[in-house]
């Protein structure tokens, strides 16, 4: 019970530092999602119950903060999560670096599209879709790319401290 | 489904409000702190001559005294005049100040800032944003009870009714460009433009007034064989340091 709530909470402070610190800061840093990193992390990490209770508050409260139809990117996170756990569950066993990166950028590309066509649906049936913003295709993949080395960045983190990734490069050291 | 279920049944609408009012002090403090990075990162990127932006504001504040000091006695005279003709004072302007605490949330392709004020405080759909300096740095596009969505005047979606302060007074639309710059296209090409002129609010949409600065033109673009011509607009704020802003209500 403890440990669920104290999920909850985390996930909150998550939102609003995507939200409130992230989204400020110069550069293409702003791009950064930091939310999908962090759900992946756990998917791959911990468990998928856990990831789910993280991305179910996490989407719920951006949602709030959001003036698109309540509950897309509580949906959009939880089809990127499970996604993300069949591809780690059928492909990327291995956990080493290059799964990591590729199940990111299948996350980050999975979750912007479905937002993304979730709400070109919603201004199709409302009658007042248009053609996307020229800055959209730029701010995507400026958002991969941070995205991959945020990614890269913190699974060199946790390998050094937990050594729950498998290491990424063959050792050529002979052991005898 | 269920949370959104409550949702629009607004059975959880108070406590929604609850928590969208007690987590905005935290998230416009993380976005004081963020913006606080950005300037010093700005600061520190910025390779312009500082000593010759130094001498060149120089010669334009002193143009600024002077025209000052003339526009002063040029007040003077209107207030006489008005008490002669007695004229009806000029109506008050109502503002509500309201913090910035995100800007553009998770949505890559947004190009807005939200604010800690909503429609309980009687902010709406298409009122002006100001900065401190009074310039206008957008309008409010949507309107929560607690938050609002305001799209900044460099946003590609974020048009405003638009005049030159020029001989001819043109009137037009100002249009952001990319989040980058302000645009401001189909001016007739007998009007006179010159880089330097001033923008304004035209006082054509409903909730904003004529005379809010909106900025400064910056380039012209006029070609003999086109039926119109365009021009860039800086805006004289600037749009990534916005931490705290005022509506202006009508």
């Amino acid at each position: 019970m403890y440990r669920k709530i104290l999920n909850i909470l985390l996930a909150i402070g998550l939102v609003i530092f995507q939200l409130g610190f992230i989204s400020g800061l110069p550069g293409y840093l702003d791009s950064l999602n930091l939310v999908i990193i962090v759900l992946l992390f756990i998917l791959v990490l911990g468990d998928l119950k856990t990831a789910l209770i993280w991305s179910l508050v996490a989407g719920l409260f951006i949602d709030l903060f959001s003036f698109t139809l309540f509950g897309l990117t509580l949906l959009s996170l939880n089809i990127t999560l499970f996604i993300s756990y069949f591809l780690l569950v059928g492909f990327f066993t291995d956990r080493s670096l290059y799964s990591f990166l590729t199940l990111t950028f299948v996350a980050t590309f999975s979750y912007e599209f479905i937002l993304t066509l979730f709400n070109f649906m919603i201004k199709l049936f409302a009658g007042t879709s248009g053609p996307v913003d020229s800055g959209y295709y730029s701010s995507f993949i400026q958002e991969l790319f941070i995205n991959l080395i945020a990614a890269a960045a913190l699974f060199q983190i946790v390998n050094y401290i937990s050594h729950k990734f498998k290491p990424v490069f063959l050792n050529k050291e002979k052991r005898i | 489904m269920l949370l959104i279920f409550l949702h629009f049944s607004k059975i959880i609408l108070p406590l929604e409000s609850f928590i969208l009012k007690s987590l905005s002090p935290l998230l416009n403090g993380m976005y004081q702190t963020s913006s606080k990075i950005k300037s010093s990162y700005d600061q520190q990127t910025d390779k312009r001559d500082l000593s010759a932006i130094v001498e060149q504001q120089n010669v334009e504040l002193n143009q600024l005294i002077s025209e000052n000091s003339r526009l002063k006695s040029l007040e003077d005279e209107n207030k006489t005049l008005r008490s002669y003709l007695k004229f009806l004072s000029t109506k008050e302007k109502n503002y509500a100040m309201a913090n910035v605490i995100s800007s553009g949330g998770i949505d890559i392709n947004s190009q807005t800032v939200l604010l800690d004020k909503g429609t309980k405080d009687g902010l709406y759909s298409g009122l002006a944003v100001l900065s401190s300096e009074g310039n206008i740095v957008g309008k409010i596009i949507n309107a929560k009870e607690n938050i609002s969505e305001i799209c900044l005047v460099n946003a590609s979606r974020c048009q405003l009714a638009a005049a030159i302060q020029n001989k001819d007074k043109t009137v037009g639309i100002a249009q952001g460009d990319l989040g980058l710059t302000i645009k401001m296209e189909f001016i007739p090409q007998s009007a006179e433009i010159k880089v330097g002129d001033i923008i304004i609010s035209s006082g054509l949409e409903k909730s904003i007034p004529r005379g809010l600065v909106i900025g400064q033109i910056s380039q012209v673009k006029k070609e003999s064989n086109e039926l119109w011509q365009s021009a860039r607009i800086e805006s004289l704020t600037n749009l990534e340091d916005l931490v705290v802003v005022s509506v202006l209500l009508p």
